[in-house]
């Protein structure tokens, strides 16, 4: 007998597709299927349906995509390095990282020690890399060299980074990393994902930006592009005009009928879904030039990339956290030891949302993680990382990490937590901290008093205690010596937003009672039910490195210069 | 020459390593197995964004092991039963929160699912007529609830109209293109 519509068993199989079953209405539904062989028939088919769906309209350009970028990172490890890249020079600033896997088209060409090995099926050269940096060699991603030519029909990946590319007809785009693209023709690239930056002489006009169902035409101007990995997009327009106009190319679509919008210099608009062949609904927003690449930085700059380079050479480095790679289990693994990240929820909570890994961190040559915190229920509904096994703490020890704040963060009266040892459901040491208003603070048992970072005096006279001020990255590292019952520790910070190239010193040899606990190690997640509070950092976290030993303050101090470079003083 | 597909992209650069044959027929057999993989993991955690990260794992643990397969069995039932096994260490990933069903109940759709195999290739391709059937309102709804990241939700706001009247559409769009495909192997049958 059909299964009608609206019957209970149709409802709830297509809430699950929907993602949003109730768990009283997943034991229902099991309790359907279980009972009846031909429930759970109708069950499968729902279900099989909506994955035929999934893999035709998605799937030949998404999941094939990933799944090959996986593989080809089990045989990156099957091939010995200097035949993989073939790329390595010296300088810092030499070449990028992209994965070029045919997609789409399902053709596609790679470089091998610098050169074409495979090339089918595609058309001419129509562009070629100007200049790019990188920031390491991504999982999965086969290296292609500054100079190289990019061919009609090819799609690129741009893991981390930037890299400049010159079409053929004279228009220069700076991409940055993750974005995905499609070389289309000599004046055109189609961006699936990611974030570029246009800038198009007078006598390249015409170059043209796709994105889901749109088309940017360029009218001789300097444009940006942003496209979610969800699909709503972005224009901003710094000078001249671009129109704004349906892409009808979709086989099931009907020819683009509607006509152009036309955006002069500081106008952005935001486009959440547009329908194939329908004019795009798009709402003004306000133009941020900040947003976008617009020069490609010099060899002083700085990068994240940098610092991992530094990190991952130091000796004494025991735990290392770059929230990189193609899944999130990569991303979450410890690169240097075996004290693997996992998600958890806060203790007593609930666990709803989700720790997003990938996000957008400091600069385009790293990803960050950020823990989930539910603004109305706090402590009730988030989720950070836990190490899966203990970790033992050395008697010297430096945690070193970049971190933000949420500018809508609720600072008032809590404290978030950055980095924290777990012993069991009854104790917390935490590392690092920010109690109320986003002071700095550190303690290493339940019942003492927090130890509060101070500003240089030099630099902040009078200042109650070094706040990390919402919305700005900081990169921060804190050393803990164990001296029997106690522990020295000392903090260093400065803020990346705005430039600061000096660290402060905002805890100097501060005796804390107590010791680092053994225990699980808590990133972006606090205490134990017993001990007090402290909520999932409400914003990102990144480059987390726990090292043996103290490192001095001149080392560290090189590590903020190679986030941000030397920098020329004014 | 024909086209490569990905896989022989992917495989191809692995030549300085490994032996070119087996690399060949790996990627052969991967190849055509990927869909009816996906679809199977897909059946079993619903939400693709996890199907797609357990479909990577699979196709690692498929080469890694690739000496155990016995050419001349089959490759796609193979795939799916190491499939399984993936599925079932993701759920052991997974907190208690997350995990809706039991294993008990994954374990019965997942055997349904492969008794259902061979039906597959035929609902695929009345599945494309039954799409062209479609209204095309109901068409286009799909196209774009179906693209890479689209949601209910997302379509909805696009379109400007609730997510239950969105979710409701798709819902019965979907039971309509099952009711079609039931009657076009049904017609089949019958001819």
């Amino acid at each position: 007998m059909p299964v009608e519509p609206h019957s209970e068993i149709a409802e709830l199989a297509a809430l699950l597709c929907d993602g949003e079953l109730a768990p009283d209405q997943a034991t229902r539904l099991e309790e359907l299927v279980t009972a009846s062989a031909e429930a759970r028939r109708f069950v499968l088919q729902y279900l099989q349906l909506h994955g035929e769906l999934l893999w035709d309209q998605a799937g030949e350009a998404g999941t094939q995509r990933r799944w090959t970028l996986a593989l080809d990172e089990e045989f990156r490890r099957a091939v010995p390095s200097d035949r993989r890249h073939g790329l390595s020079r010296p300088a810092r600033w030499v070449a990028w990282a992209v994965a070029a896997s045919g997609a789409l088209v399902l053709l596609g060409w790679l470089v091998l020690a610098g050169r074409p090995v495979v090339r089918e099926g595609l058309g001419g050269p129509v562009a070629r890399v100007a200049a790019a940096v990188w920031g390491e060699p991504a999982c999965g991603m086969t290296a292609l060299p500054v100079g190289s030519e990019l061919f009609e029909g090819e799609q690129v990946q741009l893991a981390t980074g930037l890299a400049e590319v010159h079409f053929a007809n004279g228009a220069r785009v700076i991409l940055e990393g993750p974005a995905r693209f499609d070389l289309v023709s000599r004046g055109r690239l189609f961006l699936h994902e990611g974030r570029l930056a246009a800038q198009v002489p007078v006598h390249a006009a015409g170059f043209t930006v796709g994105v889901a169902g749109a088309l940017v035409i360029d009218r001789g101007t300097e444009f940006g592009v942003v496209v979610e990995p969800q699909g709503p997009f972005e224009v901003h327009v710094l000078a001249g005009c671009v129109d704004l106009q349906p892409d009808g190319q979709n086989a099931w679509a009907k020819p683009a009928a509607a006509a152009a919008r036309r955006l002069h210099t500081g106008q952005a608009v935001r486009v959440v879904h547009a329908l194939p062949g329908a004019m795009p609904l798009f709402q003004e927003i306000a133009l941020r030039e900040d947003r976008f690449v617009w020069a490609m930085p010099g060899p002083q700059t700085g990068s994240v990339a940098g610092l991992r380079r530094m990190v991952t050479s130091e000796p004494s480095l025991i735990h290392h956290y770059p929230f990189e790679g193609d899944s999130v289990a990569q991303r979450l693994a410890d690169h240097r030891g075996r004290l693997h990240l996992a998600e958890v929820v806060m203790a007593g909570g609930e666990g709803a949302g989700q720790l997003r890994t990938g996000c957008r961190g400091w600069d385009p040559t790293t990803r960050a993680v950020r823990p989930f915190r539910g603004l109305a229920r706090g402590n009730s509904e988030g989720v950070g990382l836990q190490s899966e096994n203990l970790f033992l703490p050395p008697a010297e020890m430096t945690v070193e990490l970049l971190l933000r704040l949420d500018e809508e963060a609720p600072l008032d009266g809590e404290s978030v937590c950055a980095a924290a040892t777990l012993q069991g459901e009854n104790g917390c040491a935490f590392l690092l901290a920010a109690v109320g208003r986003g002071r700095l603070a550190f303690r290493l048992e339940d019942r003492s008093d927090w130890a509060f970072g101070r500003p240089d005096s030099a630099t902040m006279p009078g200042h109650p205690g070094f706040r990390l001020i919402p919305g700005d990255w900081y990169y921060v590292a804190a050393t803990f010596q164990t001296e029997n019952s106690h522990t020295l520790a000392s903090a260093y910070a400065a803020n990346l937003s705005r430039g600061e190239r000096t660290l402060h010193t905002v805890l100097r040899n501060q005796p804390l009672a107590g010791i680092v606990s053994a225990g699980r190690l808590g990133i972006g997640k606090g205490a134990g039910e017993h001990s007090m509070h402290a909520f999932p950092w409400p914003g990102e976290l990144d480059e987390v490195a726990i090292y043996g030993r103290i490192l001095d303050l001149a080392t560290l101090q090189r590590h903020l210069a190679a986030v941000l470079g030397q920098g020329t003083e004014p | 020459m024909g086209q490569r597909t990905d896989a022989e992209v992917a495989v191809s650069r692995a030549q300085p390593g490994v032996d070119p044959a087996k690399v060949e027929q790996f990627a052969q057999l991967l190849a055509k197995c990927q869909r009816r993989v996906f679809l199977y993991v897909l059946t079993l955690v619903h939400r693709a964004a996890d199907a797609e990260e357990i479909l990577q794992e699979t196709n690692l643990v498929l080469w890694r092991k690739f000496d155990e397969y016995r050419p001349g069995t089959s490759f796609e039932r193979w795939a799916c039963r190491i499939a399984y096994f993936e599925v079932m260490k993701f759920r052991q990933r997974q907190s208690r929160a997350e995990r809706l069903f039991s294993d008990e109940f994954i374990e019965a759709l997942a055997a349904e699912s492969e008794a259902s195999e061979s039906a597959l290739d035929a609902r695929r391709t009345a599945l494309a007529d039954c799409l062209k059937k479609l209204r095309e309102a109901d068409r286009a709804l799909v196209l774009a609830r179906y693209r890479a990241g689209a949601t209910t939700r997302s379509v909805a706001e696009a379109l400007g109209r609730s997510i239950q009247g969105t979710r409701r559409a798709l819902h019965r769009i979907r039971m309509a293109l099952l009711s079609c495909i039931e009657r076009t192997l049904a017609a089949e049958e019958r001819a």
